[in-house]
């Protein structure tokens, strides 16, 4: 059984406007979760790491939580 | 090659002191430029106001503006590398746009409209038995256990009561 969120739902594209989702891989301090934890495929936690800091870039989330 | 459409989105924080009439006209000057330089649209977001995660410092003028709201939308279009170079000089020089960002993407749609439940990898069955043990222990009780229970947190609720009136004496 497939651990890949992403592959697991046919998700092909990951959307940085779609933080829902994004906000899911994300540790309490707003940092992006490892492999390890996310269970994603290296390509789909490369796409989701852009997409988080593209995000982050246009305030929809926040760099650092305190 | 050179002609080549290539399908980009731009999203954009509009200025929140903007009177919302305003904001529909600035969309439709974003299009007219986006169509003046041979693009095609494709979809749009309609921008909405919304929080900011962090305050963005904006420079208008002399003066530094600090914005902790803004009207976010954005727009999918489809254009041609040397057009899109452009269109970013137009966004940049526009200073009711606070904060943009151009990307390449795809013709479809790809914000999700049905979100599948997620789980971190391994917490599938501790979240599961924890639920299902929770809702045994409240199937469980009888009325007068409740009622028993109702009593014990009224004694507690009494004696805590008693202690601080002590103390204030």
């Amino acid at each position: 059984m497939t651990q890949d969120y992403f592959k697991a739902n046919q998700i092909k594209n990951i959307d940085y406007k779609d933080i829902e989702i994004l906000k899911k891989f994300l540790n309490p301090h707003g940092r992006i979760n490892s492999r390890k934890r996310t269970g994603l495929s290296a390509t789909h936690q490369r796409m989701l790491a852009q997409a988080i800091k593209r995000a982050r870039y246009m305030a929809l989330l926040p760099f650092i939580i305190k | 090659m050179q002609n080549e459409l290539t399908v980009y989105e731009t999203g954009f924080h509009l200025n929140p002191s903007l009177p919302e009439g305003e904001v529909l006209g600035k969309v439709t000057d974003l299009k007219d430029h986006i169509s003046s330089r041979g693009g095609v649209f494709i979809s749009e977001g309609f921008p909405t106001l919304r929080p900011l995660t962090y305050t963005i410092v904006k420079r208008i003028g002399n003066e530094n503006k600090r914005f902790n709201q803004s009207y976010f939308g954005w727009i999918k279009f489809e254009m041609t590398p040397e057009a899109i170079v452009d269109f970013k000089k137009v966004l940049e020089n526009d200073n009711d746009i606070i904060r943009f960002l151009i990307i390449k993407t795809v013709r479809e749609d790809t914000m999700i409209s049905t979100r599948p439940e997620f789980r971190l990898p391994g917490e599938e069955k501790v979240e599961d038995e924890a639920g299902q043990s929770n809702e045994e222990e409240k199937e469980d009780l009888t009325p007068e256990e409740e009622a028993e229970i109702d009593r014990s947190i009224d004694d507690l609720v009494s004696s805590t009561d008693k202690e601080e009136e002590n103390k204030q004496e």
